[in-house]
């Protein structure tokens, strides 16, 4: 019975999050609104309209007549679909291919969002006003970004983001309940929006306090910023598991455990703030993807132009067919959490490439220098290639990236 | 300093790293005097605990010398003589309060690393894996011990490091086994396991009033430590059928109570022990758990099977059907030393046990991997290997 009052509370608190979004947020930021490219479309379904749509663009454009352009435009629809994961005609229908998901398990639905529970045992007043002060959000969120905040509320946010770039925000709190309910928002003028509910209530049998804490991010642009987001393996789970311990343990103990600083044999311990290895192979398999994307798209297009520049034959539906095969490679990396299989079919589509260049080098129809040249770029991609598919969560390491990004990022 | 790191399996290494320091205000540094290889950490050096990094300090059971100290740490003074227990405990959460120190809610900052493959997190530990907290070991003449106001207890009478040193682990660990059994009078408790933790689970099982303790071992060494210090009756499983062995040494009945002191890599033969090492081969299974499903079989109607033994992961072919029917109970955990540490010092001072009995090997900091080594293959009668930096 009373657990179930205490579920309810819970879900409230979700709600809270969500519909910031659509009620205050979507007014504010008519950009970024939550359902507007909300991934409806399963997986498998988005490779396979990935492909299909790549085919009928490069069908279509082959033929150049009416018909032909209404199947590239077609396919170009369907490439969209794929890649975004969003189908305009199923949230029309109301349908989606995507798996169901509990409210609480939202880790891997459009926008990072997650809410988690801890029990602390101090009362619901003094965890409010813990929260409230500036070096509390400071010290809770460290791992993950560099938060200043000041007593009124408002607070400067700064993520680290992908190649050294950092994403920045500012976020004010729009909703005080005193010892029951904080909620603040990223301002309109912030590219990134992110929205945080904490709710208090009173844990059973004199057992502290239950806080709940919902965090979601809104990226800039729609997939890109999702892309982004998981190729910085930001693990919003774990951004909340984590960072309600700490303000858990800053309450309980007046310290935050840690094992920052502990020595170890290692040649460039993060304690030191130096980048873990891990995370290169994390970033470069991005890269990768986004490569794969580029050079896929410039095959699909403009396949005689890419004939050129390679001193290749001009067979432009060779070209497009290597394309679409790139296009998947780059959006099975970039969509999805196990990377590895991917960045495997990257090195097996290296090799028909290397194979495809050396057959070049013998026909009459192809200008050599350029073909040789490259055919060692090709190489060198490969090489690149295998490496991190070989490093990318190879055998016992696998935690270590997860781990890594999850808490270790100064 | 001196650190024994871990690099993979069966590789470990004495390295220079750097000093630790004072990170926050409830931290302690202990110079070490003493440290020992604990059966756990052959785990570790088998490669059979999951996020060990190379690199990585080992060692938790150690004890020292205060030589720095936060702010927030009242109660001890530089130059005190400490031994810290391996659980790292907060002293003030929920379970802290309940006496469950390796349950602290506080101390593994890698909680959530453990709930990915637990459900929930233990406490942290010392040198003991990612997932339980990343902290370095005391396998090294410096170690930094957090919440140094709860954990260590002082040690300020005449007795030796080798006397104080396994009230870190091993001697609480073999009591608390004990003390899970709920001993009564007339019991028999069988222990399978002659290692330090089954030596001292024997002794306590004494101390807590067993009639008869049964020592199951395949060492002859480690079975006549068990007779010799603690008068246990012994048994080689190599030499007989076991079951069958105990059931007729305890009247047709069994054993009123079972411990497990040998966890996840435990040896057998015949065929149990072949499936066990396919499985755990083909990663099908974590740990070979051919002692637990004994201790289960052997246990009389109604008794305890106690487990202070470690297991990581998951097993099969758990006798469940004979748990059930037979209504027996199941205790584990790791133990909570810190609510032992007074009551056990007590105990030697009293000279009711003197747990240096088990140390068979004395070595330098610099020759742990020979000590890891010797320890893991059992060479030259090794039971204890205690580390001097």
């Amino acid at each position: 019975m009373e657990g179930g009052v205490a579920a309810a509370k819970n879900v409230d608190v979700a709600r809270d999050a969500g519909a910031s979004t659509k009620d205050e947020g979507a007014g504010a930021r008519s950009g970024a609104p939550q359902h507007a490219d909300r991934v409806n479309v399963h997986r498998l379904e988005r490779v396979a309209s990935a492909v299909m749509g790549g085919l009928l663009i490069a069908g279509g454009l082959k033929r150049g007549s009416a018909v032909g352009v209404a199947a590239a435009l077609a396919g170009g629809g369907m490439l969209y679909r794929g890649i975004s994961g969003h189908c305009h005609i199923y949230q029309a229908l109301g349908v989606s291919t995507m798996p169901e998901r509990a409210a609480t398990l939202v880790e891997e639905t459009s926008e990072p969002r997650v809410q988690r529970t801890v029990t602390i045992d101090r009362p619901a007043a003094d965890l409010y006003r813990l929260w409230q002060e500036p070096a509390t959000l400071q010290e809770v969120m460290a791992p993950f970004a560099a938060v200043s905040a000041t007593p009124d509320g408002s607070a400067h946010w700064s993520m680290p983001g992908l190649l050294g770039r950092r994403y920045t925000w500012e976020s004010h709190v729009v909703e005080r309940r005193e010892g029951e309910l904080l909620r603040w928002e990223s301002t309109a003028a912030s590219k990134v929006v992110a929205l945080g509910t904490l709710g208090f209530s009173p844990a059973l049998g004199n057992r502290g306090t239950r806080v709940s804490l919902a965090l979601s991010f809104h990226s800039p642009a729609g997939v890109v910023g999702r892309a982004l987001f998981k190729a910085l393996r930001v693990v919003p789970s774990t951004i909340g598991r984590v960072a309600l311990q700490r303000f858990k343990s800053l309450a309980e103990t007046g310290e935050i455990p840690t094992n920052q600083g502990s020595p170890s044999a290692r040649e460039s311990p993060w304690t030191s703030g130096a980048r873990p290895n891990g995370h290169l192979y994390d970033r470069l398999t991005s890269g990768l993807g986004w490569f794969s994307l580029g050079l896929g798209f410039a095959e699909l297009l403009a396949p005689r132009k890419v004939a050129a520049w390679t001193g290749l034959p001009d067979q432009p539906l060779l070209l497009r067919a290597l394309g679409l095969r790139e296009i998947t490679s780059g959006v099975g990396i970039l969509s999805t959490r196990r990377r590895r299989p991917w960045l495997w079919s990257r090195v097996a589509g290296d090799a028909m490439d290397l194979a495809l260049l050396g057959a070049a080098l013998k026909s009459p129809e192809s200008n050599r220098a350029r073909v040789a040249a490259a055919a060692a770029a090709v190489a060198g991609v490969t090489a690149v290639d295998a490496i991190t598919s070989w490093r990318q969560g190879s055998g016992n390491d696998s935690w270590v990236a997860t781990y890594r990004a999850g808490t270790h990022r100064n | 300093m001196k650190a024994t790191c871990w690099y993979g399996k069966h590789d470990v290494r004495v390295e220079t790293v750097p000093d630790p320091k004072i990170v926050n205000p409830r931290d302690a540094i202990v110079r070490i005097t003493s440290t020992a290889i604990c059966g756990s950490d052959v785990h570790l050096y088998d490669g059979y605990i999951p996020t060990m990094m190379r690199g990585d300090i080992l060692g938790h059971e150690f004890m020292g010398e205060v030589v720095e100290l936060g702010r927030a740490v009242k109660n001890l003074k530089i130059g005190d003589r400490v031994v810290v227990p391996f659980p790292i405990a907060c002293g003030t959460c929920f379970f802290c309060k309940k006496q469950l120190t390796s349950l602290c809610e506080n101390s593994n900052p890698n909680a959530w690393m453990a709930e990915k493959l637990w459900g929930y997190s233990p406490s942290g530990l010392f040198g003991y894996s990612h997932l339980l907290g990343g902290y370095a070991g005391g396998q090294a003449e410096y170690v930094r011990v957090p919440f140094a106001d709860v954990g260590p207890i002082k040690i300020d009478n005449g007795l030796t490091d080798e006397q104080v040193l396994f009230l870190s682990d091993v001697l609480p660990t073999g009591y608390m086994a004990a003390e899970n059994c709920d001993i009564q009078p007339g019991d028999t408790v069988a222990v399978w396991g002659c290692g330090p933790v089954g030596q001292f689970a024997i002794a306590s099982a004494f101390l807590l009033g067993a009639e008869r303790v049964i020592a199951i071992d395949r060492f002859p060494e480690r079975l006549n430590m068990a007779r010799d210090n603690s008068n246990a009756e012994v048994v080689n499983y190599e030499e007989v059928d076991l079951l069958d062995g105990l059931r007729e040494m305890t009247g047709g009945r069994g054993p009123d109570a079972c411990i497990d002191a040998v966890g996840m890599e435990a040896h057998g033969s015949g065929v149990i022990d072949a499936y066990d090492r396919a499985k755990h081969a083909l990663m099908l299974e974590t740990d070979r758990p051919l002692a637990l499903r004994e201790t289960i079989m052997a246990c009389r109607n109604g008794g305890t099977v106690s487990v202070p033994g470690v297991y990581g992961g998951f097993i099969d072919k758990v006798p469940m059907g004979s748990l059930v029917n037979r209504a027996l109970t199941i205790k584990t955990g790791q133990t909570h030393v810190h609510r032992y540490l007074r009551p056990l010092l007590e105990r030697i001072e009293n000279g009711d046990i003197d747990p240096s009995f088990i140390v068979t090997h004395r070595l330098r900091l610099e020759d742990a991997p020979d000590g890891y080594e010797m320890f893991t293959n059992k060479e030259d009668q090794c039971v204890k290997v205690v580390l001097k930096p």
